[in-house]
């Protein structure tokens, strides 16, 4: 019934729209005028909207930033990250001068050259000065974002993988996370997709003699200032392990082993105490992966080395796990 | 090549060979499937804002994706924001911007009776009129349509137990694209062929209008890029279908161990983006030159740096190759690879910048006449502006690692293409329906739907900067899962708002267009008062375009307002005065 | 036309003439065939790629194909060296035709191009002789359990899903294991695995060869074989084939495929050409142009078998 409604009401809007042409045709007719010519009024009327939209615009842009500012991730959880928030900083403060600069001009040059049928245009069709000006001051603030950006990217992207990096493996699949410790000789046993069964969700060959002492997790957990290194596995389609208090983000492909290293510099605990009580580092999904690719989730936990050491004693050894479940 | 025959419906409409009449029904196709394309995005910003509840834009879509209490299932979400990429990329933006007015304009503003080969031309059409069934038919399937992304990366793409959307959703997606890139290539093809060969005598190269260099620098892009999409499809069929391993490897899916060993679904990305890169300049660059004649025609000035702007166009065309891996940023690709493309993808914002300086600079000192055209040109070069400058952000892969895949991607990308590119498009169309139909389209309504559409679209698009840089991910059926994004559902509803508002604009221009050919007043021989070409063939149009002799050229497009003329417009075929010089 | 209003421009691109002087359906063959290239070249690309990746495992073509129609015995890429030399004969014949045809000489284009047509038509043929033998299989291979690392000896574990046995350094059929069973079925399931690692055994000349190329001697072999050891296999399709990585034999099967469905196509449209040719087409038209528009697709064709004879074969 509301869909014979919803159409009958279309039917009579667009039967409204064309009367109203029709009128305001008859009228130019009468008044022997090109209904449809642009006229001085019109380019003044045009010029004046783009000048108050236009900065309406810019003002709008301003007030998105001011009043949705607190929603933004807050400052990074983790070495490289603090080089990248630097680098945003800077990034965004130039495209933000740039697009503050060029906006209004754009605008104001709509509402200072509105057309009148008394003018004339300036006839000038090129500058080759103008041209070289204005490729060459891009290319140079280019350049140098450029360097500075690939030194960010080589800090974050070639990690240093010493003694006291913990190497966890975190392993994708439609539609949940798993975390396998690589214990106490920091070496993940070997893995291969033939080998999951039953509780071995990972396909973690027990006969290599580096798995005995790998523990399985749903949760990670981090010591503060110590270097980790993930090591990122899918069982099915491509999916993304994405961290992003800490600045981290890495495809989890079929077929391959992915990284991404880091160090955290907060604990959770610090975090709770600036961004509220239900505050939770947070792994997430970021690549299309099915159904429920917007639920999949895994918690990160950082805390001091007395807590971890704790928790990753209570863990389970794998081997035993698969030992006492079939 | 154009004696008259005798006509009838099927000849003069449907299979045609006439080029402005191709364009139409590139023309039309394009706007029917943005209208669908437009009211999928319509439905998923509903669930976006108000996640798991039911709503009355539900009624368009089968029953079948829809759960018990009328929400929409999440696969069917993913399925409606595949199809709306894939529909507004590749019909709307791709064959509905190129096809549109690459067809149009070329033979008229290069002085031919018609493209090279009327024949190939008709076959493009239909090879795209086909792949639009095809891809049509694919949201009756009752697994539904494909459902991956539009960049349908395997194995996703390859399951169908990954998704039901990916089992005879995708074949069909593929047999689809297969024919659209078949229909595109012999599209381009003419094109190219067409401005080598017949441009009529005095048309050098150096006075073709910046429309004409864009179109044929968007086709060369396409004839080079589009065959490896071609393979990259080719080689997912077989996976699909044959049991090849080329993307497929160490899979369980369902519980069940796939056989596939030894694939690289990075090898898929790297043949995609291949394409996918310098197909969005295969979308931009004939915005960009239609734009370049709307406002050097409205402004009554030259375009600003003529020479500089092709070799922008150039210079963008040729760089667009070398960038593709800054889709990739986050695939665990080598890390060196990530700088190479983090240089070259920023190298490319320079010419685009330089584009942008010439546009301003053109408008500087202008007589500016404000037609809807011009009002639509204008928001493209805004856009671009505005979502150009995020392209810095994400070209630069170590910011990229916190913005991929997130709002901020989807903010820049439908800034660019979806406001940029379809201002473009509205530009042409406002500009040269007189030349297609011989009447004028209404003025106010051509103001009211651009007001209405730069203030709602700037609204959808500029808010979402701000969710990507909360974290808030891409191709979320709901941001309701995780308690850090509770924050973020005013945005969405503001969005949504924006969304539905500007949807609504759109009616008024569909209302216009169609009227106005039945019912538009006459349009004049020139009423744009505009130098090239295309304006000085009779307004009721006819086969072979000119009644009598090719036109002969003698001076660039871009005379206007010169000192001297009697006029400030002259036309390209107006010989040069005595001790005129020509620019 | 006055030459005074096209001033710093060459005089061919002036419009109204043509800057290639060649018709608008020639050009648009150079552009499709630049299309073409790229379709192939993406093929290549990702067959570089993924042979790269997996280097270690790819046979050796020379080992694979060894065989010659009518001939006994091992003869490395003899064969694939004719098609070639086939092919590249047709490309003459073609540009024999398309010069006659600059001359109007409808008899020797005739000749030329029924010469083609047949060197085109034996290269097809050639080409699914040598996909039969593919398919059907030479010496079989056996599959072995590769999803762990297998350890030799302290220093040396192998992980490998593809093992050839091994005699006097090269490979050895498996049809010499098994009593009485001639397999034709490609995957040999039926074959008795155990009397198969018995009869290995007991032939202690021979040794086992893994898919990276490490050589097991006889009696380590036979612990790997009942370790490891799944079944044998014979022959190849999309899934598994006994010469080594899957990947082979789906890039063997899909650019010999794609290439060899080009000549087909090439073969049809020559055929479509010399009908026209003899029903005086082209005489009447005044140009065999169109001969020399399907001489550049010939050519085209011709020219992507050659890199796909040296990347697939000969590198």
């Amino acid at each position: 019934m509301t869909n014979i409604l919803i159409v009958v009401v279309v039917i009579l809007l667009v039967a409204a729209l064309v009367q109203i042409l029709r009128v305001s045709e008859l009228l130019s007719d009468i008044k022997n005028k090109d209904v449809n010519e642009i006229t001085d009024e019109d380019n003044n009327t045009q010029g004046i909207l783009f000048l108050i939209v236009g900065f309406g615009f810019l003002i709008f842009v301003v007030w998105q930033m001011v009043t949705w500012n607190h929603l933004l991730l807050p400052p990074a959880s983790s070495v490289h990250g603090a080089q990248i928030d630097t680098l945003m900083q800077v990034s965004m403060g130039l495209i933000l001068i740039v697009f503050f600069v060029l906006s209004p001009i754009l605008f104001y040059f709509l509402y200072k050259y509105r057309g009148k049928k008394s003018n004339k245009a300036y006839f000038f069709s090129h500058n080759n000065k103008l041209e070289v000006v204005w490729t060459v001051v891009p290319t140079i603030i280019l350049t140098t974002l450029i360097i500075f950006g690939l030194k960010t990217w080589d800090k974050a992207m070639n990690v240093d993988v010493s003694e006291s990096t913990t190497i966890i493996e975190v392993y994708a699949q439609q539609f949940n996370w798993n975390a396998r410790y690589s214990g106490q000789d920091n070496t993940l046993g070997k893995a291969n997709f033939k080998l999951v069964k039953g509780s071995n969700i990972l396909g973690v060959d027990m006969l290599d003699v580096n798995s005995s002492d790998d523990k399985m997790s749903r949760e990670v957990h981090l010591v503060i200032d110590k270097p980790v290194l993930l090591k990122f596995r899918s069982q099915d389609v491509i999916h993304s392990a994405f961290l992003p208090h800490f600045r981290v983000q890495m495809n989890c492909v079929p077929g391959m082993t992915t990284q991404f290293g880091f160090t955290p510099t907060k604990t959770t605990a610090q975090m709770k105490e600036s961004e509220g009580d239900d505050f939770e580092y947070i792994l997430l999904c970021n690549k299309i992966c099915g159904a429920s690719h917007y639920n999949m989730q895994m918690k990160f936990i950082v805390e001091t080395q007395e807590e971890y050491d704790i928790w990753l004693a209570s863990q389970e050894n794998l081997e035993t796990k698969l030992l006492t479940q079939k | 090549m154009s004696e008259h025959h005798k006509e009838n419906f099927i000849t003069k409409y449907v299979f045609t060979m006439d080029h402005k009449m191709i364009a139409k029904q590139f023309l039309i196709t394009g706007m029917f499937m943005a209208v669908v394309g437009m009211l999928m995005s319509a439905i998923f910003r509903v669930q976006l804002a108000n996640p798991g509840e039911t709503s009355i834009l539900y009624n368009l879509l089968p029953g079948a994706w829809l759960n018990d209490s009328g929400g929409l299932n999440p696969d069917k979400y993913l399925a409606l924001v595949t199809m709306h990429g894939t529909i507004l990329v590749f019909w709307v933006l791709t064959a509905g911007l190129s096809g549109t007015f690459a067809n149009f304009l070329i033979p008229l503003q290069i002085g031919a009776r018609d493209m090279a080969s009327g024949f190939l031309n008709m076959l493009s059409y239909w090879f795209f009129f086909i792949a639009t069934v095809v891809l049509l038919s694919s949201l009756f399937v009752e697994t539904g349509p494909a459902s991956g992304g539009w960049t349908i990366y395997p194995p996703l793409s390859a399951l169908p137990q990954a998704i039901p959307g990916s089992g005879t959703g995708m074949t069909l997606w593929l047999i689809s694209i297969t024919l659209f890139v078949v229909g595109s290539l012999l599209g381009g093809l003419n094109y190219i062929v067409t401005i080598l060969n017949l441009r009529t005598i005095g048309m050098t190269m150096q006075r073709l209008p910046l429309t004409v260099w864009a179109l044929l620098i968007t086709a060369i892009l396409g004839v080079l890029s589009f065959p490896v999409l071609l393979s990259c499809g080719l080689l997912l069929i077989f996976d699909r279908s044959f049991g090849t391993s080329f993307y497929l490897s160490d899979i369980i899916i369902n519980g069940e161990a796939l056989h596939n060993e030894g694939g690289s679904p990075i090898l898929f990305e790297h043949l995609f983006w291949f394409l996918g890169h310098p197909e969005v300049y295969i979308i931009l660059l004939p915005a960009l030159g239609i734009v370049s004649e709307v406002i050097a025609v409205n402004s009554r000035k030259p375009i600003f740096g003529y020479k500089a702007m092709v070799g922008a166009l150039l210079l963008i065309a040729f760089l667009s190759f070398i960038v593709w891996g800054h889709h990739m940023f986050m695939t665990g690709m080598n890390p060196f690879l990530g700088s190479v493309f983090t240089f070259t993808t920023l190298l490319i914002a320079i010419p685009s910048a330089v584009k942008v300086f010439n546009y301003l600079a053109t408008l500087w000192r202008g007589n500016i006449r404000f037609t809807p055209a011009m009002l639509f040109a204008i928001g493209t070069v805004s856009a671009f502006i505005t979502g150009g400058l995020t392209g810095i952000i994400l070209g630069d892969s170590a910011l990229d690692i916190n913005v991929h895949d997130t709002y901020f991607v989807v903010g820049h990308f439908h800034i660019v293409m979806g406001l940029s590119a379809i201002y473009g498009m509205f530009a042409g169309v406002y500009h040269w329906f007189p030349k297609m139909y011989g009447r004028m389209m209404n003025k106010n309504l051509g103001y009211l739907h651009f007001w209405g559409t730069f203030i709602c679209a700037y609204g959808v698009f500029f808010p979402m900067h701000f969710l990507g840089l909360a974290g808030l991910p891409r191709r979320y059926y709901s941001n309701s899962a995780f308690p850090m994004f509770d924050g973020l559902s005013d945005i969405n509803e503001l969005i949504t708002f924006f969304a539905l508002a500007g949807a609504i604009f759109q009616v008024f221009f569909l209302f216009n267009f169609f009227y106005s050919i039945f019912k538009g007043t006459k349009s004049t021989q020139n009423p744009w008062k505009s130098n090239t070409l295309e304006w000085t063939t009779p307004v009721e149009r006819i086969h072979g375009n000119w009644p009598g002799e090719l036109p002969v050229v003698t001076r660039w497009a871009y005379d206007y307002s010169k000192p001297g003329a009697d006029e400030d417009f002259i036309l390209q075929t107006e010989p040069l005065k005595e001790g005129e010089i020509e620019h | 036309m006055d030459e005074a209003l096209i001033k710093d421009h060459k005089p061919a691109w002036k419009g109204g003439d043509l800057p290639y002087k060649a018709s608008y359906g020639k050009l648009m063959m150079w552009f499709f065939l630049i299309t073409d290239t790229l379709t192939f070249s993406a093929f290549l690309a990702s067959y570089g790629f993924s042979r790269f990746k997996y280097q270690d495992s790819w046979p050796v073509p020379e080992d694979v194909f060894t065989h010659f129609p009518f001939l006994h015995g091992d003869h490395p890429l003899l064969f694939v060296a004719l098609m070639t030399f086939i092919l590249i004969m047709s490309s003459v014949t073609m540009v024999l035709a398309v010069n006659y045809g600059h001359k109007m000489q409808k008899n020797k284009v005739i000749l030329w191009l029924v010469l083609t047509i047949i060197g085109g038509s034996m290269f097809l043929g050639s080409q699914a002789w040598e996909w039969g033998h593919f398919i059907h299989g030479d010496k079989g291979a056996v599959v072995t359990n590769g999803s762990s690392s297998y350890k030799i000896n302290d220093s040396l574990f192998v992980n490998s899903n593809l093992a050839h046995v091994f005699k006097d350094g090269k490979i050895y059929s498996i049809d010499n294991l098994s009593e009485g069973n001639h397999h034709d079925s490609s995957h040999s399931d039926d074959i008795d695995f155990d009397n198969f690692i018995s009869i290995f055994a007991s032939q202690k000349d021979l040794d086992l060869r893994l898919s990276d190329k490490t050589i097991l001697d006889h009696d380590l072999a036979v612990e790997y074989l009942k370790e490891r050891g799944l079944r044998t296999t014979k022959g190849a399709d999309l899934y598994e084939n006994e010469y080594g990585h899957t990947l082979f034999g789906d890039y063997f099967f899909f650019i010999t495929g794609f290439h060899g469905f080009h000549v087909f196509s090439g073969v049809v449209l020559l055929i479509i050409l010399l009908v026209n040719v003899i029903k005086d087409t082209y005489a009447k038209r005044g140009h065999y142009e169109m001969v020399e528009k399907i001489g550049l697709y010939w050519h085209f064709v011709d020219l992507v078998w050659v890199f796909v004879f040296t990347f697939f074969y000969l590198v």
